[in-house]
């Protein structure tokens, strides 16, 4: 008996001086809160083990080297206690009489009096010192497994698991505790033992606890690992960025126990939610940033923000998760990835379906604008096929005229129309060259008889765009007709240089354009005062293919409302360099 | 046996060549008279409330807010007797046959109907 009980208790300092290291091992790579307390936890509880083989076997009067042992021993529930505090809440009582009783505890140790030789009867003052050590100890622990069980319940499996054995392990060292002190005094070695035993188990159980092994962990989360697969499997078939969001969002919430989590799209609007009030959206939001590292779970505070190519994952994470769900974090970086490459996906189908409405909704307002030239003409020509002798001549010539602007306005609509046609599938040639653009807006504003003030900025006369001379023209003669049409006197064209690029801004004193419309303005047939436009033969296309030129010569064109009243249309084009030709 | 006539018609179009092909056409038959023209909603309602034409000819894309399909009820509720013809270069004979304030869908393209059509809804095609 005597040699097991040797070969347990050499095992029991294995094995809780390999929960210390592992611990200890924990906290260097992560130092928070929980893996601080738990490394002083078994710390401690090492520090008891290794000196209880140190020191010579209790004498009648404990040494100084024995009571600090013991207060030691003495706060190791206390440390167990404080780490399970760290993340989960206790009421003020509780944490008020872990408190006093400990400081009692430590107290009573500094006056333990001699410990009874075996067989010999308990003094009281030893009773009282072990019967305040007990409720110190029981207390504690069994409030730390109390705490551990219940709140795992609420946990994804593997935390559940690992809380549970931990829970299970403190009830446990609890029971040998209580055995111990409480057996008979005279202690028979096969009881001794078969606390030992007991105790032998507890060390492994928190092992297990506090660092499963993976296949163990894979056995634990088999179910949700299914569930997620299956997921994974459905995102394939969705065909919009939100069905995506909202089928997922659910599976990696649970799989980290979560309180709730939010996909954002790529230009931080939310594409779904699951848990998350909206008030809680902008605190949520605030964490994304670009140029974070893709497919890792990055703490943001109380969140972990998951970066992918189109758009993040924010999951609002609990206490526990940190230190029980570091594995389950990683699993949802890998899903991520899968997420990701499904909302490209279902963004391309979106493309696609927004592609084919604009088409469809093309179409049929070019049909309309095509084929209201061709009923004028059509419905002249017959009208004077069939009644030429009912009209005077008078009549006749206002028919004609009328054919002569129909036709006028349909080879202005058809060549435009093959313009933005060309445009859209980028088979408009450009022939790019060194293009004085101040002298363009001369040219232009002269061929139009406009009176503009031409005004260059933070530039040399004669400064040059590398562009299609042709094209640059267009974009004046586009944005100059447009100024007088529907803007008013003075105007104004203001060359600027910008970032290596020639910025161009056509500026009038007009009404401007209705904020509700400035959104739409470059869309194909987008018209803002048609009566306006029809007055001067507009097709509705002509800011369209601004920006399409622009775009082809590698510049851009957009709209600044002017102050306090008018319209500031601009296009931008890279400078020419000095061996760019004319 | 006195004509029979019908007095009023008002043509909402926006485009002037437009208007002026429909009164020519329209013109063959003297007996119809084309009493008003509006280019927008709000003026073809007040029209259609003064003159209670017995038929609207009326165009989708007008100016304004509101277009063609929208203004059918509001003219027809201004003009509870008049009948109104869609004429209109979109396709929109589903959109007219669901609107009950219009009573005839005419494509553009069918121009060379337009008399015909005009004569029959104004009871004038005997």
């Amino acid at each position: 008996m005597g040699r097991a009980a040797e070969i347990v208790e050499w095992l029991q300092l294995v094995g809780w001086t390999s929960l210390a290291i592992a611990a200890l091992n924990l906290w260097r790579r992560r130092r928070t809160g929980p893996s601080t307390w738990l490394a002083l936890t078994f710390g401690a509880l090492a520090v008891v083990v290794i000196g209880g083989r140190l020191l010579p076997d209790v004498a009648a009067e404990p040494t100084f080297p024995l009571r600090v042992l013991l207060a030691v021993l003495v706060l190791f529930p206390y440390l167990l206690y404080r780490f399970v505090a760290s993340m989960v809440e206790r009421s003020r009582w509780e944490w008020v009489l872990a408190h006093v009783l400990t400081a009692a505890a430590v107290v009573d140790v500094s006056a333990v009096p001699a410990f009874p030789e075996a067989g010999e009867p308990r003094s009281v003052a030893f009773v009282v010192f072990l019967v305040v050590f007990l409720v110190q100890w029981t207390f504690l622990l069994s409030r730390a497994a109390w705490q551990l069980w219940r709140a795992g319940s609420a946990q994804p499996a593997v935390a559940r698991k690992r809380m549970r054995l931990m829970s299970v392990a403190a009830s446990m060292l609890a029971l040998t505790l209580v055995l111990s002190a409480t057996g008979p005094s005279s202690g028979t070695s096969s009881a001794d033992l078969a606390v030992d035993i007991i105790g032998l188990l507890v060390a492994p159980l928190f092992f297990i606890a506090f660092h499963p092994p993976r296949t163990l962990r894979l056995v634990w989360r088999q179910r949700e690992e299914a569930d997620l697969r299956a997921t994974e499997i459905g995102l394939v078939r969705a065909v919009s960025r939100t069905e995506v969001a909202a089928a997922w969002l659910p599976r990696v919430s649970d799989l980290v126990g979560g309180r709730g989590a939010i996909v954002f799209d790529m230009d931080r609007s939310v594409l779904a939610l699951h848990n998350i009030s909206p008030a809680e959206v902008a605190h949520m939001s605030a964490g994304l940033e670009d140029g974070m590292p893709r497919y890792t779970a990055v703490e943001v505070g109380s969140h972990r923000v998951v970066a992918m190519h189109n758009g993040w994952l924010v999951v609002g994470i609990g206490p526990l998760t940190p230190f029980f769900g570091d594995d389950e974090l990683r699993t949802v970086g890998a899903s991520s990835v899968v997420a990701d490459l499904a909302l490209g996906r279902a963004r391309l189908f979106e493309l696609e379906r927004q592609a084919r409405a604009a088409m469809g909704d093309f179409v049929a307002i070019a049909s309309h604008d095509l084929r209201t030239p061709v009923t004028v003409i059509s419905g002249f020509t017959e009208l004077m096929r069939s009644q030429w002798d009912a009209h005077d001549d008078a009549e006749k010539q206002d028919f004609l005229d009328a054919i002569a602007r129909q036709v006028h306005h349909l080879d202005r609509l058809i060549g435009d129309l093959l313009t933005v046609t060309k445009l859209d599938v980028s088979e408009i040639d450009v022939f790019p060259r060194a293009v004085d653009v101040e002298r363009t807006a001369r040219e232009v504003a002269a061929e139009l008889e406009i009176d503009a003030d031409i005004r260059t900025e933070a530039l040399t006369s004669g400064v040059r765009v590398f562009a299609d001379p042709d094209h640059v023209a267009r974009m004046l003669r586009n944005y100059l007709s447009n100024a007088v049409t529907y803007g008013g006197p003075p105007i104004v064209v203001d060359i600027s240089g910008r970032n290596g690029s020639v910025v161009v801004c056509v500026r009038d004193t007009g009404p401007g354009v209705p904020e509700e419309f400035r959104s739409r303005l470059f869309e194909k047939f987008a018209r803002a005062d048609k009566k306006k436009s029809r007055s001067v033969g507009g097709t509705g296309l002509g800011l369209s293919i601004v920006r399409g030129l622009a775009e082809r010569n590698r510049g851009d064109a957009w709209y600044e409302p002017e102050r306090p009243t008018g319209s500031r249309f601009c296009f931008r084009l890279p400078v020419a360099s000095s061996t760019d030709e004319a | 046996m006195p004509e029979r006539t019908a007095r009023v018609l008002v043509i909402v179009e926006d485009e002037e060549d437009m208007r002026m092909m429909i009164r020519a056409i329209l013109a063959v038959d003297r007996r119809i008279e084309i009493c008003g023209e509006a280019a927008n909603a709000a003026d073809a309602i007040e029209a259609a409330g003064r003159l209670d034409p017995g038929l609207v000819i009326l165009d989708h894309s007008i100016e304004g807010d509101i277009m063609g399909l929208e203004a059918a009820p509001l003219i027809k509720a201004a003009a509870p007797g008049a009948k109104i013809l869609l004429f209109s270069a979109f396709d929109m004979r589903k959109e007219a046959e669901a609107e009950p304030a219009i009573d005839e869908f005419l494509s553009k393209s069918d121009v060379r109907r337009l008399l015909p059509v005009v004569q029959r809804l104004v009871g004038l095609n005997d």
